[in-house]
Parts: C-alpha cells; structure tokens; sequence
C-alpha cells in the first residue's frame, strides 16, 4: 500500500537526523531536560505527517492543479491563461502564513516600508510570473535565456536597493511558496505540459522557478523606492523556544495549514464549477486528498516546530560557543539531513522520477540536493562566523550556475530552478534557522541580522548541483552513444 | 510470423528485474510503461488508499522462445504481479492468428482523462477484481487545436482490467451503458484474448 510504502520511505530518511542528534547530544553538547525526548515524539509525528502529506498530495493537490493547468490551457483563450496565473500567484501568496513573518522582518531591517503595499506588491509580481510561465510553454520561449534574463534583472536591480534589504529579499524567493502552494504550482506546470503535442520533458518544470523570482522581484523594487531609512535592527526577534508541549502546537498549526488550504480551495471550487467540470468520483477523490493533506502537514508542522526548533536552537548556541570548525562540519550535515525532510522536496523528486518514467532516480536527486543544501548550510555558518557580506556569496553562486545554463540540458536547468524554491521549506525556516539563529547567540553576534539570508542559502546552491548532475547525465548518454554507435 | 505479446504488471521497480529474465530465456527486448493500480475493494477506493504504483512489460517474443521465456517469467519468485499471454502477429495484423482456446479476456477502455475510476467501480460491480491505469494523450486532428507556438491533444486514461471468459461480456456492456462512454469521443472498450495467464510470486498457476 502507498501510505506504508512512503512512510519507510520517509522513515529511512528521516531517522538519520534522530540519530545525529542524540550522538551530538551524548559527546559534544548536552540538550535540556526533556529536549531529547520531545525530539523524538516530533521525529516520529514529522515522519507519519510527511507520508501522509505526500499521499494526499498525490490523490489531492497535484491532480487539482495539473486540471486547471490542462484545462485553462485547452481552452485556447489566452486572457483566460494569463488571468488564471494571476489570480492563483496572487491568491497563493495571501494565504501564506510565512508572508506576514516575512512582512515584519521587512519592516524591521526599513521601517519606511508599508507591509500592506509590500505583501500585495509580492503577490502581484508572483501572480505575474505564474502567467509568464504559461507564456513561455505556448510561445515556446527558451527557459535558459529568461532564467539568465530575469536573474541578471535582480542582480542590477539589487546594486541599487536598499543594502540591507538584499538578504531578505532572496529569503523571501523561497519562504513565500509553502508546501501547500508549492505542489500545486508544480502541477499546473505539469497539466500544461501534459497537453502538449510536442513533448519536452523541460516544459513540466520552471513554474517554481519564475514563482521565486516575483517575491524577489517585489522587495527589491520596494527597496529601491524606499531608501534606507532608520533601521530598527536592535528589536532583534523576539522567538521563544518551548520545547515539548504538542496539543496547543496542533491547534495552532492546524489554524496556520487551514489559513492557507482556504484559498486554493475555493481556486479549486471555481474551475470546479465553471471550467474543469470533472465526475463527482474525482471531485470526491481530490477531497479526501486534501483532507490527508491537511492532517499530515499539521502533524508535520507540529514536530518541526515542537521538537525540532528548540533542538536546532540549542545545539546551535552549544556548538557555537564550543568551536567554529565543528559548527560549520555540523552545519553541512544538518543541511544534508534537513532538507530530506521537507515535504515539498519529495514532491519534486517524485514528479521528476515520474516525468523522466524513472530514468533520473529519486534517490539520484535526493543526493544532489542534499549536497547542495549541505554546502549552503555550511556556508550560512562561515557567514555567521566570519561576519562578511552575503554579496560574496549570492554573486559567485548565482554567476555559477547562470553560467552552468549554457551546457546544461535544458530538462536539468528547469528542475534546478524549481528546486531552489523547494529547498527551502518549512524545515530550513525552523531546524535550521533555528540552528543559524542558535549559532549566532553562540557566536556573539547579532541574530537579527545573520538569520537573514540563511534561507536564501539554501535555495541558491541545489540550483548548481542539479545542473552539475544534469552534465554527468549528458557525459554518461554520451558515453552510452558512442558504446552504441561503435557495437 | 506468429508471436506472443507477454504483458506482465508488477510492482513499482519490479519490471527491470522481470525483463532481465525473460531476456536470459530469449526475449529480444521489453517495453516498460507506467500505470497505477486500482484498489482491490470498494472500501480502500472509498479511502483514496488503495492504490499502488505499477509497472507494466510488455515483452514481444517469437513462438520458440515463447515456452521458456514464459517458464522464466511464471517461476520468478519475490516479485509480485500477474502476467497474461495474448497470442499476436509480428509485423502483421492479428487477424490471422489462430485463436487459441482462451478462458481469460483482458478489457481495455480508453477514455477522457478523469473517467477510469468511475468505469472501474462500474467493471468492480459487475464483476471484476482490480484494474491498471496508464496515463496517455490521445492524437487529435493535427491542425484544430493549435494554440499560438502549442498544438493541444488530449489527454487520455487507458484502463486494463484482466477477467474471466464468462465474466467479460456482462462487464462490457456494464461499461458501455455508462452515459459518457456513449458519449462520442470520450472512450471505446474492447477485449483482446489471453491465452494464459499467472500469478507472479505464487507458485500455483491459475491457468489450463
């Protein structure tokens, strides 16, 4: 059966961190009374949401999005399309419980911004580059060129915002598409690529990718219109940390997942009822879906938060006070680990298993992106212990892999830029922002300002790995090409 | 020349496997599709927790490799599945195969997209065990669907569901008496033989 299959899936993944946990906690730095403990109860509600997500997700959201993406497509009425991105990018980023986090952390680094102006300008330039990702597959523009178009954008765009907003804007690329918006985003990608006469399997991807730019799009532009202002950095953030304590945790989570779940399902009523008119045997499917959905992702929001945070926060601050080397070697293999643990990552491995009918393997990218993630992470914490501007990080990366667009197959440059939104899931903006957070208090610094950006890590780096994987794949078929010619 | 078309469905990663060792009896080759199976019962259909991911192999081999290669197949053990022998024609139309004495029948319905859950319930009351969906796209007119850069087609859902003689042609017209089947351009349903068919993984055969 599906749900067991995935929770031995998950299971194996998941455990590793458990483990590596109670070894720091036994040799190098002892956790609170009770941390451990609630450590594990969230592991194992971590594992159990997440399989149950993704069952959901499968029955669900992805069909309900790939629908509306096949459907609005079929119709050939290119208002119609370009309207539908709009409404569901900007309806997507209201329902995001992240996006008023986000909001106030703007506002803190420049007071001069409005978070009303702010969230409803991320939402537009989401909602607008949704509708251009629909573009790009009917006019068949190459994704390369609007990658490297779009990405070159920011970077001028950047030069003359506001400095220290730059960090949050990238945070924002990733923390605005929760692992609910996410997989429906992907699917719409999906749906319209499926109705396609000519089949590349790169027009499945990059709906991800355009949706990450808009919200960088929006806070750059804010800051370019609102120059520096009296940053009000010393509030810090003021985060407490229980640990344990799970029944509040679940109402609490359950009022967060409900908040963003409305939204999509009244998308969902409305091309329901006038445009995809599927049978009720569908519609019913897509219902019970979405309800494992739900359970699952206030399980898994319920342990991340209960038994992760705390553990990510104290080992953090104890390793951080202990040596630098050891937290950057702790940072890399916590970013390995945490990222095989967010929900929307398996969403995307198993879309690109499917798509490819198994030829680029599950597991083959659960590698490549945890590699990625794991380089970010450890350099988050060199940032951290050194202190030195992210502009030395985000610009060497990024030229990477615009420059990596050039030899990479274009099926590999698509799911790159989706994965870089994909990584950063509700993991990174708990264990391990928690873990940077932890790390700097530890370190003496100021963590108001070293926990931005750590998000932004994260997203950035797999965009370098995938199409490095992708190059192997090409090297390898052509091996196999030229075994071929020659047998 | 007259071959037979093996199509076996097992679990998910299983097909490789498989085909490996029809190829060590003397198959030329193998054709892997993807396909999810349909709950077994009306309960875990109701769940939305019933279905499995599956592979389908289709496996063309000539008439003196067929004894073999079908000895490989039925005698695998730790794979799971069934595989079912539909007498063919390489290279020409089927017709003039000799049909063989069959007491299993496999029904294909080809419908819209969204539809082969409900004409499985459909087939399961009348019936029939489980069933396998493979996702497709039809292949419309080339030029009344073109949008801008996009030409458009369909997509489609193919539903296999292997019963017994007797059962077939009751589930037949119980799928072809569903409204949208009647509907033109949204399904056809039809039944090739099987000639043979196992059980993969039980060392029982089910067959003559």
């Amino acid at each position: 059966m599906e749900l067991l299959r995935k929770l031995k899936e998950v299971g194996t993944s998941v455990i590793p961190i458990s483990l590596m946990v109670t070894l720091l906690h036994l040799f190098v730095s002892p956790l609170g009374d009770g941390q451990l403990a609630s450590f594990y109860i969230g592991s194992a509600l971590v594992i159990v949401g997440l399989a149950l997500f993704l069952v959901g997700t499968e029955v669900g959201l992805l069909p309900i999005g790939e629908k509306i993406g096949s459907t609005v497509t079929a119709k050939k009425n290119l208002p119609l399309l370009l309207g539908t991105g709009l409404v569901v990018g900007f309806v997507i980023t209201f329902a995001e419980p992240d996006i008023s986090v986000l909001a106030s952390q703007v506002a803190s680094v420049n007071a001069s911004i409005n978070e009303t102006v702010l969230i409803t300008l991320i939402a537009v330039g989401l909602g607008l580059l949704v509708s251009i990702a629909f573009l790009r597959v009917i006019f068949k523009l190459s994704i390369k060129w609007m990658f490297a178009i779009f990405y070159v954008m920011l970077f001028v765009l950047a030069l003359f915002s506001d400095p220290s907003l730059v960090p949050v804007a990238f945070d924002s690329g990733g923390a605005t598409t929760g692992p609910m918006a996410t997989p429906f985003i992907m699917a719409l990608g999906i749906g319209v690529a499926r109705i396609q006469k000519k089949q590349e399997e790169a027009d499945n991807f990059g709906f991800l990718a355009f949706a990450s730019i808009g919200p960088i799009l929006a806070v750059l532009l804010l800051g370019i219109s609102n120059p520096n202002s009296e940053a009000s950095l010393a509030q810090g953030m003021a985060v407490s940390y229980p640990s344990g304590n799970f029944v509040p945790l679940f109402l609490e989570m359950a009022k967060d997942v409900l908040f963003s779940l409305t939204p999509l399902l009244c998308i969902f009523a409305l091309f329901q009822i006038f445009l995809v008119k599927m049978p009720t045997r569908q519609v019913g499917r897509m219902v019970v879906g979405i309800v494992y959905a739900f359970i699952g992702l206030v399980l898994f929001f319920a342990g991340a938060h209960g038994g992760f945070m705390p553990v990510g926060f104290a080992l953090g601050k104890g390793l951080g006070s202990l040596s630098s080397g050891l937290l950057i070697l702790v940072g890399f293999v916590f970013g390995a680990v945490a990222v095989i643990a967010e929900p929307a990552v398996w969403v995307l491995v198993e879309q690109v298993e499917n798509i490819s009918r198994g030829h680029i393997r599950k597991s083959t990218m659960l590698i490549a992106m945890a590699l990625g993630v794991a380089i970010s992470v450890g350099l988050a914490m060199t940032r951290i212990v050194t202190g030195i501007s992210i502009w030395y990080y985000l610009v060497p990366v990024y030229t990477l892999s615009l420059l990596l667009l050039k030899n990479t197959p274009v099926l590999f440059s698509a799911m790159a830029f989706d994965s870089g939104g994909v990584a950063s899931g509700p993991m990174s903006s708990t264990f391990i922002l928690s873990f940077a957070i932890g790390a700097s208090v530890g370190q003496g610094g100021n963590p108001a300002t070293d926990a931005f950006g750590v998000v932004a890590f994260v997203a950035m780096t797999p965009l370098v790995t995938i199409q490095l994987l992708g190059l192997l794949y090409k090297r390898k078929q052509a091996k196999i090409e030229l075994k071929g010619a020659k047998g | 020349m007259n071959s037979t078309l093996l199509l076996s469905i097992v679990g998910k990663g299983e097909a490789e496997k498989l085909m490996t060792i029809a190829k060590k009896a003397g198959s030329p080759g193998g054709t892997i599709l993807r396909g999810r199976g349909t709950a077994s019962n009306a309960l875990l259909s109701l769940l939305c927790l019933g279905e499995s991911r599956k592979e389908i192999l289709l496996t063309l081999v000539f008439e003196q490799h067929y004894e073999a290669v079908f000895d490989a197949i039925r005698n695998t053990s730790n794979l799971h599945g069934i595989c079912a022998v539909i007498p063919s024609k390489r290279g020409h139309r089927a017709e003039g195969v000799q049909t063989m004495h069959n007491e299993w029948e496999m029904v294909q319905v080809i419908c819209t997209s969204g539809y082969a859950e409900d004409v499985m319930d459909v087939a399961r009351k009348a019936g029939a065990g489980g069933g396998t969906i493979i996702d497709g796209r039809g292949t419309s007119k080339p030029d009344d669907l073109k949008f801008f850069g996009a030409s458009l087609v369909p997509e489609k859902e193919l539903l296999m569901i292997l019963v017994e003689k007797e059962k077939s042609e009751k589930i037949l017209s119980a799928i072809s008496a569903i409204p949208f089947m009647q509907q033109e351009g949204n399904g056809i349903v039809f039944t090739l033989p099987v000639t043979q068919f196992v059980q993969l993984g039980h060392k029982e055969l089910l067959d003559n």
